[in-house]
């Protein structure tokens, strides 16, 4: 009796080995599949990564300040040395004597059509109209502090800020 | 044939766990499902990739080894790519996400990927028996 006990248990064992050996299925294909997929995600990735970061690199701006009658105009060039295409959206320029606030002026810009290209620049003239008194304090100075802000958006990765505190000297 | 396999299980667990690093470092370019997304689906891939080195490696001790290689190798590749646009002439104050990343949210990650890739490395062993 114990005889037949032991050999159905071993049958059993036999069974249940067979059946894990049927059951094991490699999952290294799927592994493969997925890497693939993956693969050409982290390739876009990269080099939109690689793109977007030369083109945030390679923005710059240059500023010429001039008087006018009642205020400052701003000869603005916005320069595009990157790879890929940026549209401006806004600039900011914060006006500042001797680290201390003077007047500010936002330039709202349709960004569809303000697109600089790759390696391109674009000029754009600006006009800040100040209050009597606050002209008068500045027209005699020989340098203004000023804090050039904005935003820009590089096509299909979105919008970036740029900011640029510069020391100009009045023309004009 | 089972070292090419080996291999093979290797570089393509590094790939996809390269890829869901950057959903953490490059949120402003990866696609948006990968930023959402990045935790639970590096959950369920490092599990994934843990199973698959579990099964190819067969012994406990060694799939445990390979999985601490793959964190490794896929934070390396990760890090490499981050820091790519360097080679190509940027500057390397650019860097700021992959940085704050790594000082932040970074171990929590690591360790989480840690805990759930061993568990698969565990499982996959299992299977394999």
């Amino acid at each position: 009796m114990s005889v037949i006990r032991e050999s159905v248990s071993i049958k059993k064992s036999r069974i249940g080995r067979d059946f894990m050996k049927r059951r094991f299925v490699s999952l290294l294909p799927l592994l493969v599949v997925l890497a693939i997929f993956f693969g050409f995600v982290l390739f876009g990735l990269s080099s939109k990564y690689v793109k977007a970061t030369l083109t945030k690199s390679g923005f710059s701006v240059d500023l010429i300040c001039e008087k006018a009658e009642d205020g400052l105009d701003f000869i603005i060039d916005i320069n595009n040395d990157g790879p890929l295409q940026i549209n401006l959206a806004l600039v900011r320029i914060r006006l500042t004597k001797n680290d201390a606030y003077i007047w500010f002026s936002n330039w709202d810009f349709r960004r569809e059509e303000e697109a600089i290209s790759s390696g391109s620049s674009k000029r754009y003239t600006l006009s800040m109209e100040l209050p009597k008194e606050k002209f008068e304090e500045i027209i005699n100075e020989e340098k203004i502090g000023l804090n050039v802000t904005g935003v820009y958006e590089i096509k299909e990765i979105g919008d970036m800020s740029f900011a640029y505190p510069m020391e100009v000297r009045l023309g004009g | 044939m089972a070292k090419v396999r080996k291999n093979v299980a290797m570089l393509a667990s590094t790939i996809i766990m390269a890829t869901v690093f950057q959903g953490f470092t490059l949120q402003a370019i990866a696609p948006s499902w990968l930023v959402v997304y990045c935790y639970p689906l590096g959950s369920i891939l490092i599990f994934l990739c843990g199973f698959v080195l579990g099964q190819e490696w067969i012994e406990l001790g060694k799939g445990f080894f390979a999985m601490v290689r793959l964190i490794f190798y896929s934070i390396l590749l990760g890090m490499f790519i981050s820091i790519s646009p360097v080679f190509f002439g940027a500057e390397f104050a650019n860097l700021d996400m992959l940085f704050s990343f790594l000082l932040g949210r970074g171990f929590i990650a690591i360790l989480l990927w840690c805990a759930l890739g061993m568990v698969g490395v565990f499982t996959g062993v299992s299977t394999r028996i």
